[in-house]
């Protein structure tokens, strides 16, 4: 496996939103609105974690009734692992204040 | 506006390297899931993702330090070989030549030889000028103060094209190896 070290801000924040729901499988637009990181920045790194290994990636064909197939995306249990050891995103763990504050 | 859309992420599946075709594809499919009002910035933002997978790799950092290297050499060349043609400068046309002959062997040996030869021809070109400066500042040569000046930016332009090249060579292992 590469070299997985000197995770990115914008990629901490994106592995912390995977974590959120190890299992579920999400799509990149779903991301870029829960994360706030654009398409030209999100996508390469999707790219490069799948790289990597520490992502899954594969097309699921869409619930809704003549909709494309989309690419959905979960990180494997060694993406578990690296998302797990890299320090919390502020803007993350702001979300997750909110939240907490809100139930 | 759709078609505006379609045009640019048009341009970001071109510009897409081949082995990323998947990616583009997942691309262009949240394009349709995400609503019209968002889709120009959604596709603007798949151009990035594209010029990224295209240029941010060790081949592209190496090839585009080394064509602004080339265009900054080839820019010097026209400027001096301008001001000994042009400027007036009648008892200078020689001094002003070298420079404009300098800087055109730059440009030659950055296209040719790439990264490795701009710093054979950067250090070198340091070293003559500076040495040259030296000289000068020791007392053994007294230059005309054009030729001080030339010699004087000739170190500064090098230095900075030897910190360029080191820079693109360093981010491009780091890159080879995070690869």
């Amino acid at each position: 496996m590469a070299r997985t070290s000197n995770a990115s801000r914008q990629t901490r924040l994106l592995l912390q939103e995977l974590c959120t729901q190890p299992q579920a499988w999400r799509y990149g637009y779903e991301l870029t609105k829960l994360t706030g990181i654009g398409s030209g920045t999100l996508y390469p790194s999707l790219a490069r974690l799948a790289d990597q290994g520490l992502l899954e990636a594969e097309w699921r064909s869409s619930p809704q009734a003549g909709r494309p197939a989309r690419h959905a995306y979960r990180l494997t249990a060694a993406g578990l692992q690296f998302a797990q050891a890299q320090p919390t995103t502020v803007a993350i763990a702001r979300r997750a204040g909110a939240s907490e504050a809100m139930a | 506006m759709k078609a505006l859309t379609e045009v640019i992420f048009d341009f970001a599946a071109k510009v897409a390297p081949g082995e990323r075709a998947d990616w583009v594809s997942a691309m262009r499919t949240e394009l349709e899931f995400s609503p019209p009002v968002e889709r120009l910035r959604f596709a603007s933002g798949c151009v990035g993702a594209a010029l990224v997978w295209r240029f941010w790799t060790p081949k592209g950092v190496e090839n585009a330090a080394q064509g602004l290297l080339v265009a900054v050499s080839a820019t010097l060349a026209m400027v001096a070989t301008l001001l000994t043609l042009v400027a007036g400068l009648e008892g200078d046309r020689l001094v002003m030549a070298i420079p404009a002959v300098a800087w055109g062997l730059g440009a030659f040996t950055a296209a040719r030889w790439g990264l490795r030869g701009m710093m054979t021809f950067a250090i070198s070109g340091t070293a003559l000028s500076g040495a040259l400066l030296l000289a000068w500042a020791a007392g053994s040569l007294q230059p005309s103060l054009l030729v001080r000046a030339l010699a004087l930016e000739a170190v500064v332009i090098l230095a900075a094209f030897v910190c360029l090249t080191v820079f693109a060579r360093i981010l491009a292992t780091r890159m080879e190896r995070s690869a």
